[in-house]
């Protein structure tokens, strides 16, 4: 009981100071859809795989910066009794929340302007972002504690997406190149949508156990006296088993690409170009 | 009454420069002591380790009791008021909603802080910052407090209120090391240890 009202706690307090952030809710906000309207009215495509990626900046960049604001807060939470992981798991539960809602907004707003060949690939594929950019930014913060280090990374990592070949292997296996291809999918690229599917999660999952091991490192005290304060072993090879069943998901050569699809005559035929201009 | 913190031979250097040198401490129940020294000398550094914020390089520490630690620069969040701010500690203590209010509520009161204020701490003027700064190293009841300069921007009352408090810790069995520049009121502690940069020296 403890345990939760600690992350309840965390969670509440980090969504009143997220509500008090006004304009920074108005930009996180903005972003993604600017990212989306330049886009869609201005190149003509369906704008599907900018608003993805506008959505992944703006949630990584809201969990980083919330995360690196409140570390020197952390460290006394932490000293007078929280334990690392709670401060995460509040932060987590509350961002995803967040998330979650701007990412399905944000469908809602995509769909109605281009409705998707794939309604069910496009819904997945923002709620993958929104899944896989909060314990990514968490990430970067726990890695690169400092903002202007962290943003660079943030936009370093997404940027290489955007500039890599939209099918190429790497691009595939990067945070966010599963929902990318999700979202192309969505615009009517036949795709294998399963192990697209797996490979966000994976890197969910991946993002989320640097997350925890990076955080911990950074705020957690010495117990003078005491045994060490050290993550429970059994948390500690779950922890080591997550990361590598999630490493070899997201390494694993999936047939990710574009699957042969049958033609009316029969014919196999191999669907070329993205559908997606953004 | 027994011995609360212990400070053995601890050595601490950020890069080449060495901030503590072999230093060595001890803090009983009970006891209040001035940490003195020029600026540089380590005095926040040795708190820092003391508190466990940070990894000495050699040297062991040992605590008895909990320890309640109010930094010399606030660390609090700059868009929660004070109410959320106890609340988040006191969770820290298994403390309910309505028990960490009533508890701040009263220290705050104490050190004269307007507990009907409802602004976010980013608004309030740097001594009521201060305030609630040590409000939630003491919300616990925590035995051993490590004060870094904690009355910094407070004013002539509160500040002279501050050393009574000092005393009250002390007669509660609360062991009290205070890092201080006012040495008119080192005559108010029981022991001034005095830190020299890389060299420690102990006077009664």
């Amino acid at each position: 009981m403890t345990t939760l009202g600690r992350v309840v706690a965390t969670a509440e307090m980090l969504g009143r100071d997220l509500l008090r952030r006004r304009l920074a809710l108005v930009l996180l906000v903005a972003l993604p859809v600017a990212f989306y309207v330049s886009t869609r009215f201005g190149e003509g495509g369906n704008g599907y795989t900018s608003g993805g990626i506008g959505l992944s900046w703006s949630i990584a960049g809201a969990a980083l910066y919330s995360a690196l604001a409140a570390r020197p807060v952390d460290r006394r939470l932490v000293l007078d009794g929280y334990r690392p992981a709670e401060l995460l798991a509040g932060r987590v539960l509350l961002l995803t929340s967040f998330g979650l809602v701007l990412a399905t907004a944000f469908t809602g707003m995509m769909w109605a302007f281009v409705p998707p060949k794939n309604a069910v690939a496009l819904i997945v594929a923002m709620l993958l972002v929104a899944l896989v950019a909060v314990p990514f930014g968490l990430a970067i913060a726990g890695i690169v504690p400092h903002e202007l280090e962290g943003t660079l990374v943030l936009i370093g990592m997404v940027g290489i997406e955007m500039s890599l070949p939209s099918r190429g292997t790497l691009e595939g296996v990067l945070p966010f190149g599963a929902s990318h291809r999700l979202l192309n999918q969505a615009a009517g690229s036949d795709l294998a949508f399963v192990p697209c599917v797996a490979r966000g999660l994976a890197w969910a999952t991946l993002a989320l156990v640097i997350a925890i091991v990076a955080w911990w490192g950074r705020v957690h005290v010495i117990r003078h006296g005491r045994t060490r304060a050290r993550p429970h072993p059994a948390g500690r090879l779950g922890l080591l088993a997550a990361g590598a069943m999630a490493v070899a998901i997201i390494a694993f050569p999936w047939s990710l690409g574009y699957k042969p699809a049958h033609g009316r005559n029969g014919q196999t035929t191999v669907t070329t170009g993205s559908p997606d201009t953004g | 009454m027994g011995t609360s913190l212990t400070v053995r031979d601890i050595s601490k250097r950020f890069g080449r420069h060495v901030v503590l040198s072999h230093v060595d401490l001890d803090l009983d129940a009970g006891e209040a002591v001035a940490l003195i020294g020029e600026n540089g000398a380590g005095k926040s550094t040795l708190l820092r380790v003391c508190a466990g914020l940070m990894a000495p390089d050699s040297g062991t520490i040992t605590v008895d009791g909990a320890i309640g630690y109010c930094p010399q620069v606030p660390g609090l969040l700059d868009l929660l008021n004070a109410d959320e701010h106890l609340v988040l500690f006191g969770r820290a203590h298994g403390m309910t909603r309505a028990d960490a209010l009533a508890v701040g509520h009263q220290l705050l009161e104490e050190l004269g802080f307007p507990v009907h204020r409802r602004e976010v701490t980013r608004h309030l003027s740097g001594g009521s910052r201060q305030k609630l700064n040590l409000a939630l190293a003491l919300l616990g009841g925590q035995d051993v407090l490590l004060l870094d300069e904690p009355y910094q921007g407070f004013d002539h009352g509160t500040y002279v209120n501050f050393w009574h408090h000092v005393d009250e810790w002390r007669a509660k069995g609360k062991a009290v090391l205070v890092v201080t520049h006012m040495l008119a009121e080192l005559n108010r502690v029981d022991r001034v240890v005095e830190l020299h940069p890389a060299v420690t020296t102990s006077a009664a």
